[in-house]
């Protein structure tokens, strides 16, 4: 691997999507406190339910890489009829590679967050329940 | 010592802008060429395509955009609008430096903001306070009327 490739992998634009699952986790968890502070244990299953709605906001937190990309109009290696035409398959493969490469990791993150919150929606109030009762 | 000098640009109206070959011009090739090399080069693993592009296209973005000023400061004799450089606090006279991106470039301006050496091109982490006096030493009289070069 290249020197560039070397320094690319270390940030993979990831960050922002487990931030998001850690704000996630932190309100559920948040609203199952609240709610047993509260003695309240339906609001046990709140924090769940906006940890889901986090989950849609982390479907736009991509970073656009494949659209400016394709917008530009990069040189190609040679001037003739075949290297425009490499220059433009290189181009559009290269865009469609890296929206895989996104979705490949944008895939753990969400699932984390979706089961995390859907477990807090469902199941929420009865652990506050049970907690309350103790 | 005789001032190394290979290009001179003469803008309209403008300052005169001297390319240092080894520590500006050749670095900033080689900026152009590495990004240009991610993004026409086609990718045989999907794993962090993503972040090469992306990191890519950035460096190519900064690159045009230093270009773009550049060709400004030149255009204009603008180049003492720029910030300048600090060295243990103080200030470095006739220093000037012009940031797009990860990428700086440092100018050596003459008395009178018509001359201009582009001294140095580098990429974060910046660490060419040296070679920019080591350089600024060779164009002791750049400013003067040019000599014949060698």
């Amino acid at each position: 691997m290249s020197d560039a490739e070397e320094e690319t992998v270390k940030g993979d634009g990831t960050g922002r999507l487990w931030l998001a699952v850690g704000v996630g986790c932190l309100i559920c968890v948040g609203f199952l406190v609240y709610a047993v502070c509260a003695g309240k244990a339906s609001l046990g299953g709140r924090g769940g339910v906006l940890a889901l709605a986090l989950t849609f906001y982390m479907l736009f937190l991509d970073r656009k890489t494949e659209t400016r990309y394709l917008e530009r109009d990069l040189p190609p290696k040679t001037d003739d009829a075949i290297g425009k035409l490499e220059a433009h398959h290189t181009q559009t493969r290269n865009a469609l590679v890296a929206v895989i490469d996104w979705a490949d990791k944008h895939k753990l993150p969400l699932a984390v967050l979706s089961i995390v919150g859907t477990i807090f929606a469902g199941f929420g109030d009865l652990a506050a329940e049970y907690l309350i009762a103790r | 010592m005789t001032a190394r000098k290979t290009k001179s640009e003469a803008a309209p109206a403008a300052a005169q802008l001297i390319r240092d070959p080894v520590s500006f011009q050749g670095p900033l090739q080689r900026a152009r060429a590495r990004c240009t090399s991610v993004l026409t080069t086609m990718a045989t693993r999907v794993r962090n395509t993503e972040a090469r592009l992306h990191v890519a296209m950035a460096e190519y973005e900064a690159l045009e955009t230093f270009d773009e000023l550049l060709r400004a400061h030149v255009e204009n004799a603008s180049f003492r609008e720029l910030p300048g450089i600090r060295s243990w606090g103080r200030r470095m006279a006739g220093f000037y430096q012009l940031r797009a991106g990860p990428f700086r470039g440092v100018f050596l301006l003459g008395k009178d903001s018509k001359a201009v050496v582009a001294l140095v091109f580098s990429r974060q982490p910046h660490d060419s306070k040296k070679r920019v006096r080591e350089l600024a030493a060779q164009y002791r009289d750049f400013d003067k009327p040019a000599e014949k070069p060698e």
